[in-house]
């Protein structure tokens, strides 16, 4: 069983959103596991890595999403392993979870030195496991080449098998590939593809947005499914804000005060997405009837307009089991753009 | 200090700004003055000299030879402040400025020089911005109003200087006789506390109204009313609400505590009758200052038709007055003067055939009876009862009323005729209304009021507070540049005013965390400790219900990477672990100290949606055992306490015991601004309840703390 050990030098470069892409093309019976879980999601005293539950939910695996993940917090996996342990539980887990498989991805921590005071940082888990490491480098075109040179200059990899780099969120693939390919593989490293950015991948779903800001849903939990493609802060009168250009948009949500009736009646006569409400002010019942009849969701959350807009700026925008759309992007995405052979060879 | 009855029954007043030209504000308050039939000496002040209205002018203060004890100051605005200096030097008592154009336009340094000049030398002022006083008992009108004023027992007291003009051409339509009316406008020194001291112990004022739109000094004004209530009612229209925002509190008990909502429990609790609009107010003046006390604790209703009972048996249940309802005795009392058809039971209804003789019997019954408080009787015009007999006999029955000191009043519904005859009965001062309603309100305020007077002398409750052990755990907080207490704090608080907590140890770390979920025994609670983290669920920094070391270690991860996510720069200084309790009615008690009012408590309905449910009552401390339990009842909540669904009745006992504490810890420690226990989990009678969670923030006045 071959196995690769997907990592990146930064957050939120698409680790994720490459693998499922990856799974997709390969067709082939593919295990998945996230041994330090940054993703963390706990409900019911049950907690697990959302990536965990996403590749779960998607490829239907028998395999609960707790057993992906052997910690989140250091703390915890200072506490309960060494070295050694938390080796042989990789071992354990990595033979459990690869069982029957063509390919066994484990996808490492938010960047490539995280973890690595728990044994737990992306060198360790392909040296424990074997595994074949690729990088997933996305930012500016300067920062993709900053962190490659890097890599190549500064992250120690003899005892360890590169598989290659997959560039990613790349504005202009053409350009891109013309300009700087032929300095990048001048340094010896293999570049597996290089991914296009596509806004689409960067939505939000408001169930999604409701889970991370800890919002009471007061309405149309139907429609929570819902895309936010354009976010819009309700600070100003409701027939000031109808003018403004993104206003009109599809796909938008608002944030304003729950004691806001005029912007709540403007985003319900302009079909917005849905409408976060802060500082825990509960709008007047007939407003709530109101959008229950036209089903947009309300979000009532305390924070003020303003930590909210910040809590959802930090928000990455991940991927859902129910977008069946980007998934199919992505398979197309990883199609035309990776050379996927490597992985397997 | 000035002794107030002066201000109310000078024996001179001089007008500053006294005009022989009628147009001039200055003339008509000479004018109104002289009209008033005012007796005491009178000295018009005009530079120009000359005489006004027969009377010599004096061309400054220091001319005129005797003392002064008030002055109407009616000169324009940039004037002002010399001729008061002049005033106070002069050794005027009181000085009424009627001139406006000072802090309600912007110019408060102007106003507070006037304030602190004649402050120190003793003199006292009134407004500026005001339209002078009224005073019967003077037989003065220094004001500037229509003039005419009717004599009488109704005292108003108002902010609004428009607004109290207005009024007293009302109190003339609705033939309410004034005792005094007073505006205060800008109140740079002498606001409603010192007037009602006045209004207070003076015998011809037997209702006092007040227009307040805003309170300065809170504890002064509740002491004022307080005394004022015990003697006579204060009807007070209160409008305008503070600057005060509630969305962005710290506290729950902040953010629900809308200054309106405070006030208007402060007022209740003081026994202050609250209107809400002009009519209501002058409706329960006038009866609340004519009307005897009830004889005792539940009223008849008297009707001619089913409907109009119906509907004034519903207002009695609005404006809670307890309906006699003995049916045996009803019939026993009420069927030699029903017809067989009508009813005895209360509402008696003595059907559409009644006539002058049914009502006259009815009312007679209902008059002798002892068990009966006070009648309210009804009456839809019929062909067999005509108006020019009702009035005759609603005249005669209210006169055998007043003679045996038994309250009753009348609505009746009809034709012109009945609307001329409720005109004219109202000259009388018979207490008839042409609304169901407003006849059962103003009898309602009348059972209110008297309950009031009933209760308020009881001793208020108080606990034993260890004031210097808690200073000092604020003082240590405070070193640290911190105004809130962590949980172990606030529990430790909790301890020392005996207010029950669960079990609970603070882990700094995962391992010490697994030791006292093991100290305290499964399943635990886990709670972030936090500097920067006040609504812990928000920020997923709870876990509940954890059984074992394995779901503790867990939620240890989940909670600490929770908290960094919602708030990534938050200082966690651990984890708080305690007892699960049994869950049971969760409530809320907050107690904070309030910028007008000093401290005040709340009660309410518990737990992560307090904010959303709104379901909570407030008072201002301290408090009498009664009005805690009332406070309990006022929440649509408290029959969870009772115990539903065939549920056991709820520790009340114990949630009083709680208020009491809270109520003395933020009395006595001036260091701590808001307490909060959310939730406080009651028990079923006699198990207790326990403070689950406990919030305190500290003052930031240093001077609070030494």
């Amino acid at each position: 069983m071959n196995t690769i050990v997907v990592t990146s030098l930064r957050n939120s470069t698409g680790k994720t959103s490459t693998i499922v892409g990856l799974v997709e093309t390969l067709q082939k019976q593919v295990g998945y596991m996230k041994p330090l879980g940054d993703r963390l999601l706990y409900s019911k005293k049950r907690l697990w890595d959302y990536d965990a539950a996403l590749m779960t939910g998607l490829y239907s695996m028998k395999v609960q999403p707790d057993d992906m993940s052997i910690g989140f917090d250091h703390s915890k996996l200072r506490f309960m392993y060494n070295q050694d342990t938390i080796r042989a539980k990789l071992s354990e887990m990595a033979e459990t979870l690869g069982a029957g498989r063509d390919l066994l991805i484990v996808e490492a921590g938010k960047s490539i030195s995280y973890g690595t005071s728990v044994h737990l940082d992306a060198l360790s888990l392909a040296q424990y496991l074997g595994g074949k490491v690729v990088f997933v480098i996305s930012g500016d075109d300067d920062t993709i080449l900053d962190d490659i040179m890097f890599v190549r200059r500064s992250v120690d990899m003899k005892d360890i098998r590169v598989a290659g780099i997959i560039v990613n969120k790349v504005h202009n693939v053409d350009d891109f590939k013309e300009t700087y390919l032929p300095e990048i593989r001048q340094t010896g490293l293999n570049v597996l593809g290089v991914l296009p950015y596509q806004s689409e991948l960067t939505y939000f779903s408001l169930r999604y947005l409701a889970d991370k800001l800890f919002a009471k849903v007061l309405n149309a939990e139907a429609n929570l499914d819902r895309k936010v493609k354009n976010i819009f802060i309700g600070a100003m009168s409701g027939n000031v804000a109808v003018q403004k250009p993104l206003f009109k948009k599809e796909d938008k949500l608002i944030i304003t005060g729950g004691d806001r009736s005029d912007m709540i009646l403007a985003a319900l006569n302009h079909n917005a997405a849905g409408i976060i409400l802060t500082n825990n002010i509960l709008p007047p019942s007939n407003i709530i009837a109101k959008a229950e009849e036209s089903g947009m969701p309300m979000l009532l959350v305390t924070p003020d307009t303003y930590q909210v807009a910040r809590q959802i700026d930090r928000l990455e925008p991940l991927l859902t089991r129910e977008a069946a759309d980007k998934v199919d992007l992505l398979k197309n995405m990883v199609k035309a753009h990776v050379n996927i052979d490597v992985l397997l060879a | 200090m000035n002794d107030i009855k002066l201000l109310f029954e000078p024996r001179s007043i001089a007008v500053v700004g006294a005009s022989k030209d009628p147009k001039k504000i200055g003339h008509t308050f000479i004018k109104n003055i002289l009209a008033s039939g005012y007796a005491g000496k009178l000295y018009p002040i005009n530079p120009a000299g000359g005489d006004v209205l027969g009377l010599q002018a004096y061309p400054d203060i220091n001319a005129i030879d005797g003392a002064v004890d008030m002055v109407c100051t009616t000169i324009p605005a940039r004037f002002v402040y010399d001729s008061v200096k002049a005033c106070a030097d002069r050794g005027v008592k009181y000085n009424v400025i009627i001139t406006s154009g000072f802090s309600e336009i912007g110019d408060i340094a102007t106003e507070r020089k006037i304030a602190d000049y004649a402050a120190s030398r003793g003199m006292r002022v009134v407004g500026p911005n005001v339209f002078g006083v009224y005073s019967a008992e003077a037989r003065m009108d220094a004001t500037f109003g229509p003039g005419g004023i009717m004599p009488g027992s109704v005292a108003i007291v108002t902010q609004s200087g428009a607004l109290g003009l207005a009024m007293i051409g009302k109190s003339k339509v609705e033939n309410i006789g004034l005792s005094a009316i007073v505006s205060i406008g800008n109140k740079c020194d002498i606001d409603e506390a010192d007037l009602l001291e006045y209004l207070t112990d003076q015998e011809r004022t037997r209702v006092i109204l007040m227009y307040i739109e805003g309170i300065k000094d809170g504890d002064r004004f509740i002491e004022a009313v307080k005394k004022a209530t015990k003697k006579k009612p204060v009807v007070v229209i209160k409008s305008g609400r503070s600057e005060r925002g509630a969305v962005a509190a710290a506290s729950h008990t902040g953010s629900l505590a809308g200054s309106d909502e405070i006030i208007d429990a402060i007022l209740r609790q003081n026994g202050v009758i609250r209107a809400d609009t002009i009519q209501q107010a002058f409706d329960w003046c006038k009866y609340l200052g004519n009307s005897p006390a009830p004889t005792g604790d539940q009223a008849v209703i008297i009707t001619n038709g089913g409907g109009i009972g119906v509907m004034a048996t519903d207002a009695c249940e609005k404006y809670d007055i307890e309906l006699y309802d003995d049916g045996k005795k009803l019939k026993e009392m009420f069927s030699p003067v029903t017809p067989s058809f009508g009813s005895t039971k209360n509402p008696i209804d003595i059907t559409g055939g009644a006539a002058g003789a049914e009502y006259n019997s009815a009312l007679s019954v209902a008059l002798d009876a002892k068990e009966i408080g006070a009648s309210i009787a009804l009456y839809c015009e019929t062909s067999t009862f005509l108006a020019a007999d009702l009035e005759k006999v609603l005249e005669q029955n209210h006169n055998s009323y007043e003679l045996k000191k038994k309250p009753l009043l009348f609505a009746i519904v009809g034709g012109e005729d009945i609307e001329n005859a409720i005109v004219k009965l109202g000259r009388k001062n018979v207490p008839v209304f042409g609304d169901v309603d407003e006849a059962v309100a103003c009898l309602g305020k009348l059972y209110w009021y008297h309950r009031y007077l009933r209760y308020h002398s009881e001793l208020y409750e108080d606990a034993a507070v260890p004031v210097a052990a808690i200073t000092e755990i604020c003082t240590n907080a405070i070193k640290q540049d911190r105004y809130f207490l962590l949980a172990h704090e606030a529990q430790k608080i909790m301890d020392l005013v005996g207010i029950p907590v669960p079990k609970s140890y603070i882990a700094r770390n995962l391992d010490e965390a697994i030791t006292c979920a093991e100290k305290c025994g499964y399943p635990v609670v886990m709670k972030v400790v936090s500097r920067d983290i006040i609504h812990k669920s928000d920020a997923g920094g709870v876990a509940l219900d954890l059984e074992d070391r394995n779901e503790v270690i867990d939620a240890y991860q989940a909670i600490m990477q929770s908290c960094r996510a919602y708030k990534h720069d938050a200082k966690i200084e651990g984890v708080e672990i305690a007892e699960m309790l049994k869950k049971e009615v969760e409530t809320i008690i907050g107690a904070r100290r309030d910028q007008t009012f000093g401290p005040v408590i709340m009660f309410g309905l518990g737990g992560i949606y307090v904010e959303v449910m709104k379901d909570v009552a407030f008072r201002a401390l301290p408090l009498s055992r009664r009005e805690i339990l009332n406070m309990i009842k006022e929440t649509r909540s408290y029959p969870l306490l009772l115990g539903v669904r065939g549920e056991e009745q709820k520790d009340i006992d114990a949630v009083i015991a709680v208020i009491i504490k809270l109520g003395a810890l933020i009395s006595k420690c001036p260091a701590i601004s808001d307490i909060e226990i959310n939730p406080l989990m009651v028990y079923e009678q006699n198990k207790g309840a326990k403070a689950v969670d406990v919030r305190i923030l500290l003052a930031k006045d240093e001077r609070s703390t030494t």
